[in-house]
């Protein structure tokens, strides 16, 4: 159904393709800045990506101003006033970000602390509340699967307060995202796995939830085809240049399209396996995804019955009876979550996850509180929460 | 024909809506709040004292909520910041949500709320915003404000009278 009213919005200059990097120079004169300063973390600079960035500079005058390789798994306060002292000791003018989720929403973070100039990112906290204009924020992602490179949004933990503060606001839009299918090669299967079924599902919230509109839904959709088109071939073979390249692309696009929808149900619980049961992010997803899809089918079967034809084509779309394409959308996604077990061992049940029985009650109540629900189209309680998880087990 | 420095018209009529709205529902989440355990449950996520503000940009009404106890309480306008605060971006939005032509999760859908302070507290706030307006509006308007209508017991249906009644009134 087309919305009586939505607002989409993407300032970012996507540059991907090959020697995507060799323009950094470029982009910083362009931006009209001279000093970068590289947030990343100690993984990115080990298997010698960070120096893939910093070969970008070559036969440049950019003197990198500093290089922060410190962020956790977790994004944290801590991590982000530690970044933004040294940004300003350093008299740095632009970020450079390499990395993942945490990476790019310290990134964020950090800029907010250095734009607003305080020290205490918490007051800024919530939606649509941040003001100044933020400092030029360039971000090279190293998975397939955030889309953080295109988003609104960062995630930092509150420590002290053992909670995770959500920042959304248009201004925290970088402002250029370098896709270079170099720095996706090293990522092993497992990984390749999670982090495209979290595209995936960033893909298919977007065009399935609450907030969705028809410019996202076209970003949603093609992002769709092209993962189910790679990801397994990219998991089988991780040499596939095109097909990674093909991944990122398709991860951007979902990234654009959930900036814009936002997420439901999937990422709601999913959030909350990844805190209380440590879960991978991408690996939650995939498990979550068919049992949410099934849990909303009767609201949006229309919609998922849609969505067969990106996922599995024209000629299954074309032979599939249509009372029976979103049951077949749904099987399609389980069936692609075996896949990838047996290729590289991804779990499918949160039992294979790590998860225990015990912590489903406490991740039903929990997840509830997560900003994502709200734009679930069918509404949640506990109990419905952990019939999901039970399933999901 | 040139015309400078325009001002914009007020619409006292959405005005007036409003603060009665914010009124209805102040009242309303007091009475609710002392009988209703669902919604005593969803306040233990707060510390006692807990503030919210609820309010109209730029300069609409407001309304102040504070957890005492298990139940919420109005208060007066606060001159500390309250904890979570959230702001219809404009008079239009908030009509339509107390004359049931639109509801918070739309709002949200179509971004016309902002929100200061920890989100996950205000997925809370939404949820005793339901519970509240389940009793305040009668089926056939709740469907336009809720994802689901709660079936009522016949023991609700007598607790509506009573927010309907001293609720509003008194807020018990």
């Amino acid at each position: 159904m087309y919305p009586k009213y939505f607002e989409f919005y993407n300032p970012v200059k996507i540059n991907a393709g090959q020697n995507a990097l060799e323009g950094l120079p470029s982009e910083l004169e362009r931006l009209n800045v001279s000093k970068p300063f590289i947030i990343t973390d100690e993984g990115i600079v080990k298997v010698g990506l960070l120096d893939k960035v910093l070969a970008g500079f070559n036969d440049s005058d950019i003197i990198i101003g500093a290089v922060y390789d410190k962020v956790p798994p977790d994004s944290s306060i801590t991590v982000v006033n530690e970044a933004a002292k040294l940004y300003r000791e350093q008299n740095c003018d632009c970020i450079i970000a390499v990395g993942g989720g945490s990476v790019i929403d310290s990134a964020k973070g950090m800029n907010i602390v250095i734009s607003e100039n305080t020290t205490d990112i918490i007051q800024f906290a919530g939606h649509d509340r941040i003001r100044n204009v933020q400092q030029p924020l360039i971000v090279i992602p190293t998975t397939s699967g955030t889309g953080s490179e295109v988003t609104l949004v960062a995630v930092v933990a509150d420590k002290e307060k053992d909670q995770k503060m959500l920042f959304t606001s248009t201004k925290l839009l970088p402002s250029v995202a370098l896709i270079d299918p170099r720095m996706t090669m090293s990522l092993p299967p497992k990984l390749t796995a999670a982090t495209g079924m979290d595209a995936l599902t960033h893909a298919i919230e977007a065009y399935t939830c609450l907030q969705k509109n028809p410019i996202s839904d076209a970003y949603a959709f093609a992002a769709i085809e092209s993962i189910t088109k790679n990801l397994v071939n990219v998991v089988k073979n991780g040499n596939d240049e095109q097909g990674r390249f093909e991944l990122a692309v398709a991860s951007t696009a979902a990234g654009v399209a959930f900036s814009n929808s936002m997420v439901g149900a999937v990422h709601g619980i999913g959030h909350t396996v990844g805190a209380l049961a440590h879960v991978h992010h991408g690996m939650a997803m995939a498990i979550l995804l068919p049992h949410v899809m099934e849990y909303n089918l009767e609201k949006i079967g229309e919609l998922y019955s849609e969505l067969l034809l990106s996922l599995a084509g024209a000629e299954t779309f074309a032979s599939t009876p249509k009372n029976k394409r979103a049951e077949a959308s749904i099987e399609f996604i389980k069936n692609l979550n075996k896949t990838l077990n047996s290729l590289c061992g991804m779990p499918i049940t949160l039992s294979e996850a790590g998860v225990n029985e015990s912590q489903l009650e406490e991740i039903a109540k929990r997840s509830l509180n997560d900003g994502a629900m709200i734009l679930n189209p069918e509404d949640m309680n506990p109990e419905e929460v952990l019939s999901v998880l039970k399933k999901a087990f | 024909m040139i015309r400078t420095q325009i001002k914009p018209k007020k619409s006292n009529f959405k005005r007036f809506v409003v603060t009665a709205g914010f009124y209805a529902l102040g009242r309303g989440s007091e009475s609710v709040s002392r009988f209703n355990q669902e919604l005593k449950s969803e306040l233990s996520a707060w510390p006692d004292g807990y503030t919210i503000m609820l309010k109209v940009a730029p300069n609409g009404s407001e309304l102040w909520l504070q957890k005492k106890g298990n139940t919420l309480k109005r208060i007066s306008k606060q001159s500390a910041s309250a904890d979570l605060i959230v702001i219809f971006k404009n008079l239009d939005t908030a009509f339509k949500i107390f004359t049931t032509l639109s509801n918070v999760h739309t709002a949200f859908c179509h971004n016309r709320i902002m929100v200061y302070g920890n989100v996950s507290q205000s997925m809370v706030l939404i949820r005793i915003l339901n519970i509240v307006q389940a009793y305040l509006f009668p089926p056939f308007l709740s469907k336009n404000v809720l994802k689901r209508v709660p079936k009522f017991s016949f023991v609700q249906h007598l607790q509506r009278i009573r927010v309907y009644t001293v609720g509003l009134l008194f807020g018990i």
